[in-house]
């Protein structure tokens, strides 16, 4: 009996190590033919069942996923493996969900991440990539929630906001957290920015007030909304702050060619262009 | 996912990134009437065959072009198709096309790239010029029968350029069309990297063909044509400020100044464009950053690969429209004048649709109501990709004010285009080159005006009147289009004008400017006909569309 059983678990081992090779060459469906092996000669073994639901979420099986990983923890509840395992998982998750994004399967994305936020309620971070998943669908609505959602967990994470920007006005819930940051952050760019755009006040632009390149924010804001007065002036004061800012140049020269004003627009392209060529 | 966020990274670096979801679509929707693109079976069969399937090389990512000329006089618009392996050349029958390659005199060589055609020696035989990775070829057309001239004509017979865009151009005005080429990157196929082994070498996680960032860059070139059947190099004495840092595709070109000397554009993949004003001295000087033509709208390199001139707005300045990579729209940069462009992409509509990888581009007016339209093929770069590696045409159709976008007909891997009415009736066809499939031809359906053709013949100047502008009055109000060699990506489109005359039954006024410089006046042009016009001698000929 004891024979049969080293046997078999000699079997899992060789199993767990040719799927972790292919986890690592990138062979998703390998990986995961080996790791159900593996896990079915080896049930016990917590370490398996962590391996298979790597594989699992790599081949684009979250909720098995999932209860691959719940059952490393039933098997091993006070398991530092279990609970650092768990940890990477959610950031895994998160890891999928965005590489769905940037291959423009949205659909495939929420799913990994609809899973992910009801496996790890707490993680900011699936909550907002949950976010982008639904505005990438047009759903604004369901994604002000997610990124609402990511937002109350972490409210101090400046980034976690940026993906309301397009969704604004979302109404008093998301102006009353954005009033909030700006309180505790009153040298936020993206917070006054945000809140302008939610108020509907493009004076708030005017309070952003952070690093080399102050009012380029609001500047920038203005310039993308035709308001292109007040744009040129907040320019004019960014490369006056930050002389080799490139972008603002060329959002100057736009301006100044729509205005007419020919030899500043022809000045701003040049410093442009001496600032940002390099060999490729 | 918006502006703010790909421009102000410089805020949040360190921060976690910014959201990288699709860039929503921007600037003013206008509504169009009901068009449809009708792909037309006209005996296309033959599959064009460009690099494995893969992306291991940069070099697999470039595909053909498509020219548009009548190679046998007989008055109706042939195809040839730059290729992979060797160029195929379809006869128009009138009802069809038939494949005469194995006749025509072409040969076959690997890496085909662009096409562009000229009567250069002046015996009214349209020639072609078609550039490889290696050594371009020059072809003579000997009453229908193509040569190879090109030791003869003094051009390198081999080599490494990676040479993509061309156009014949008389730049100097001497009545003998000129050559411009663009080059791409400089490289080996030796020595070059392997998939995945540099920062340049990886899409989204992908591990895909290097480049064209980490290549050499290379230069244009232009060969001035001695009349004796000689090209000459004169790159570095005629081609002015150019930094070589430039990865060189579609040329195009054209009078922006409106001085009655050529100028060219030349699209360039992430580094800035090239706009090379014509000195009226035999040199040409890249005017492009102070023109404002250089970057894209907010100061950004484009991966830009086809180009077209066009007068959008009717005010008799050719304006010039990029098509460039995804993630990016389309450009449009207006023509204001005395060197001075401004980007007009957000305003104009084309900056609706950043999901394409857009490639060749052409002009036509779907709904011949006087305001030039614009159609635009489209492919991304790696086949892995798979479903997504194949993308429908975008079609914009000039509102006036403003462009409105449609997405539409079979999602193939494009890259040439060019446009000619095909079969006479008044109406212009698409022509699309595509990636190891065979070519596609299109009929845009729907309501339109009447048309009037012209089809130029010059003797003082280059017999194929290349650089003649045609401005049509109708309804006092013009447009403005020119003969030109080259264009959209590495094509070649047919050298007789169309335009459109909405419900006018005539243009109260069709004036050509020959391309050195003299004017004649036609009069008014009834609608529904192709009008032959020879310089000196006026109208010498009228074809009723069929």
């Amino acid at each position: 009996m004891a024979l049969v059983l080293a046997f078999l678990l000699f079997g899992a081992e060789e199993w767990l190590q040719k799927g972790i090779a292919a986890l690592k060459a990138g062979n998703a469906v390998e990986a995961r033919t080996a790791l159900e092996e593996a896990v079915k000669l080896a049930p016990a073994e917590p370490v398996m069942w962590l391996a298979v639901a790597d594989a699992r979420l790599r081949s684009g099986d979250a909720a098995l996923a999932v209860a691959a990983l719940d059952r490393a923890a039933k098997l091993a509840p006070a398991s530092p493996i279990v609970d650092r395992g768990r940890a990477m998982f959610a950031r895994r998750m998160g890891e999928v969900g965005q590489g769905l994004l940037d291959a423009r399967q949205e659909k495939r994305a929420e799913a990994v991440l609809q899973v992910a936020v009801k496996s790890f309620p707490k993680e900011a971070e699936l909550w907002r990539l949950l976010g982008l998943a639904l505005y990438a669908q047009g759903r604004n609505a369901a994604a002000v929630t997610a990124f609402v959602a990511a937002v109350d967990l972490a409210p101090n994470e400046e980034s976690l906001y940026a993906g309301l920007e397009t969704l604004l006005p979302a109404g008093k819930a998301v102006e009353a957290r954005l009033a909030k940051y700006v309180a505790a952050h009153p040298d936020s760019a993206l917070g006054w920015y945000l809140l302008g755009l939610e108020r509907g006040e493009a004076a708030l632009w005017e309070k952003a007030w952070v690093s080399d390149n102050k009012f380029w924010p609001a500047a920038f804001a203005l310039h993308k909304q035709a308001e292109p007065a007040r744009a040129v002036d907040l320019l004019e004061r960014v490369v006056a702050l930050n002389p080799d800012y490139a972008p603002a140049y060329y959002a100057l020269a736009q301006l100044y060619a729509k205005q007419g004003q020919r030899e500043k627009a022809l000045a701003a392209r040049k410093r442009h262009h001496e600032l940002v060529k390099e060999t490729p | 996912m918006t502006a703010w966020l790909l421009t102000g990274l410089l805020l949040f670096q360190g921060m976690g990134g910014g959201p990288r979801a699709a860039k929503p679509a921007g600037g003013p929707k206008v509504a169009s009437p009901a068009f449809y693109l009708r792909e037309v079976p006209l005996g296309l069969t033959a599959k064009h065959r460009y690099g494995d399937g893969t992306s291991k090389y940069i070099l697999s990512m470039t595909g053909n072009g498509v020219a548009i000329i009548d190679f046998d006089n007989d008055g109706k618009p042939d195809l040839l198709f730059n290729d992979g392996v060797a160029p195929v050349l379809y006869r128009n029958t009138g009802k069809a096309f038939s494949d005469v390659s194995p006749t025509s005199g072409l040969t076959p060589r690997p890496w085909g790239q662009g096409v562009c055609a000229g009567d250069f020696d002046n015996d009214g035989w349209t020639d072609v010029l078609l550039t490889y990775y290696g050594a371009s070829r020059l072809y003579r057309n000997e009453k229908g029968n193509f040569r190879d001239i090109t030791p003869a004509a003094g051009l390198p017979v081999e080599g490494k350029r990676f040479s993509t865009g061309c156009a014949f151009v008389d730049y100097d005005r001497d009545g003998l069309l000129d050559l411009i080429i663009s080059n791409y990157v400089a490289f080996d196929l030796s020595t070059a990297a392997q998939p995945g082994a540099t920062k340049y070498c990886t899409w989204l996680g992908l591990e895909v063909f290097c480049g064209p960032r980490g290549f050499p860059t290379d230069r244009p070139i232009l060969l001035h044509n001695d009349g004796k059947g000689k090209f000459r190099d004169v790159s570095q004495t005629t081609l002015k400020g150019i930094t070589g840092l430039h990865y060189g595709l579609g040329v195009v070109t054209a009078d922006f100044d409106g001085d009655g000397w050529m100028d060219i554009y030349i699209a360039c993949d992430s580094t800035p464009g090239i706009l090379l004003r014509n000195n009226r001295d035999g040199t040409l000087t890249d005017v492009a950053v102070e023109a404002g033509a250089a970057y894209g709208a907010d100061g950004e390199e484009l991966g830009s690969m086809g180009v077209a001139a066009v007068d959008v707005d009717g005010d008799g300045r050719l304006d010039l429209v990029k098509t460039n990579f995804i993630d990016e729209t389309p450009s449009l940069y207006r023509n204001l004048g005395d060197w001075f462009f401004v980007d007009a992409t957000q305003e104009s509509g084309l900056g609706r649709d950043s999901t394409a990888v857009g490639w060749g581009v052409g002009v036509l007016d779907f709904d011949m109501d006087g305001r030039p339209d614009l159609i635009m093929a489209n492919g991304h770069i790696y086949p892995e990709l798979k479903a997504a590696y194949r993308q429908a045409k975008s079609l914009y159709w000039n509102g006036g004010g403003a462009f409105s976008t449609l997405r539409t007909g079979a999602a193939t891997a494009s890259r040439g285009l060019a446009v000619a009415d095909l079969d006479g009736d008044g109406v212009a066809e698409v022509v699309v080159a595509n990636m190891n499939a065979a070519p596609s031809v299109f009929k845009v359906d729907g309501k339109r005006g009447g048309s009037l053709g012209v089809r130029l013949e010059g003797t003082r100047g280059n017999r194929s009147a290349i650089g003649a502008r045609v401005t049509v009055t109708v309804g006092g109000k013009t447009q403005t289009d020119e003969v030109r060699s080259g264009g959209s990506y590495g094509s070649q489109h047919d050298f007789t004008l169309l335009f459109g005359l909405g419900a006018a039954k005539e243009a109260e006024r069709v004036e050509v400017r020959w391309p050195n410089g003299e004017i004649e006046v036609m009069g008014k042009l009834e609608a529904g006909a192709l009008y032959r016009m020879k310089e000196g001698a006026g109208v010498v000929g009228r074809t009723a569309w069929r």
